[in-house]
């Protein structure tokens, strides 16, 4: 190929070049979001089913199980989680306005595109959102203020 | 006045080509079948078109802001993958025009001594320039760049390295 020429993109167009590609980025980022967001929703069900298995393991084991000192400790571990379900249930107060941000800003950052649409990306960012709010609605109305 | 209708295939992104006719940039939109096409209308019998391509790579402020995207989406792991090589596109041809005017470039990818647009019409062409070219400074500053995510993930990795053992 030849070496020659140089062809300055206009500033204008490499703004909004930036813009796109950071929309692309956040709509990325705001899968994280989503998993963290799940986690610290639904970190009570964590506990029960750990005890569930351990249950369920003892009565298969026909309570066998019950005599050896690792289950015992297993059992005893149960505390540790409980903290760690406790820790995730409260950091819900950051974890979904930030997923909730993420897909908005996301969903702006696209909008500049004027070539092309983006429908699939602007369509998931619109529904994580939407979960995003409504989860926030819900925990505001179950647990009154901000704690 | 005659008609002339282009119909551009073979690029994803209408955001990096442009496409002049007669100096002036034009619009291209999706056809009910999803190709883009452009309708010109001019009183000349002759046509003259450029295509360039428009590069994803600028000054300091751009090098900045690569970093920038580079660390927020957590060392590139959630980064857009980039395809810029610092490839210029230039084309240049001379269309004469009839009655029925109807044209369509097909791009090509970057290719070493290929043509970089395939012109499929029954109209006179005259083509002036038609290949890819590389832009030595935008080439420089992609590689500046790769250099530098690299040390920026090497630093990130050992300041994580150094805060974890200080913390034991």
């Amino acid at each position: 190929m030849n070496q020659q020429k140089t062809l300055s993109t206009p500033t204008k167009t490499l703004v909004r070049m930036q813009v796109v590609h950071l929309g692309k980025i956040l709509f990325n980022l705001q899968f994280i979001g989503v998993a963290v967001m799940m986690a610290s929703v639904l970190s009570f069900i964590m506990p029960a089913i750990y005890y569930l298995m351990l249950i369920c393991a003892a009565v298969l084991s026909l309570f066998i199980l019950l005599g050896y000192p690792t289950f015992r400790s297993l059992w005893a571990g149960g505390e540790t989680l409980l903290q760690v379900a406790d820790t995730l249930t409260r950091s819900w107060q950051y974890t979904v306005p930030i997923v909730a941000g993420l897909a908005v800003a996301a969903i702006v950052c696209l909008c500049f595109d004027k070539h092309q649409r983006h429908p699939a990306r602007i369509t998931v960012s619109v529904i994580i959102a939407a979960l995003a709010l409504f989860v926030l609605f819900l925990k505001i109305a179950n647990t009154g203020v901000f704690a | 006045m005659k008609e002339l209708e282009i119909k551009l295939t073979g690029t994803r992104n209408l955001a990096e080509t442009v496409v002049e006719i007669d100096d002036k940039p034009v619009q291209f939109k999706k056809n009910q079948f999803g190709s883009l096409v452009c309708r010109y209308q001019t009183a000349n019998d002759h046509v003259n078109i450029k295509v360039k391509r428009l590069l994803d790579v600028g000054g300091l402020w751009w090098f900045i802001t690569q970093l920038c995207f580079f660390l927020i989406s957590i060392l590139g792991i959630f980064d857009v993958r980039s395809h810029e090589k610092g490839l210029v596109l230039d084309f240049e041809a001379a269309v004469d025009l009839k009655t029925e005017n109807n044209l369509t470039l097909r791009l090509n990818r970057p290719q070493a001594d290929g043509k970089a647009i395939n012109i499929e019409t029954d109209l006179g062409c005259r083509e002036l320039s038609n290949g890819y070219y590389l832009d030595t400074h935008a080439a420089r500053t992609l590689k500046r760049l790769k250099f530098a995510k690299i040390c920026c993930a090497l630093a990130t990795i050992v300041i994580a390295i150094g805060v974890l053992m200080t913390q034991i």
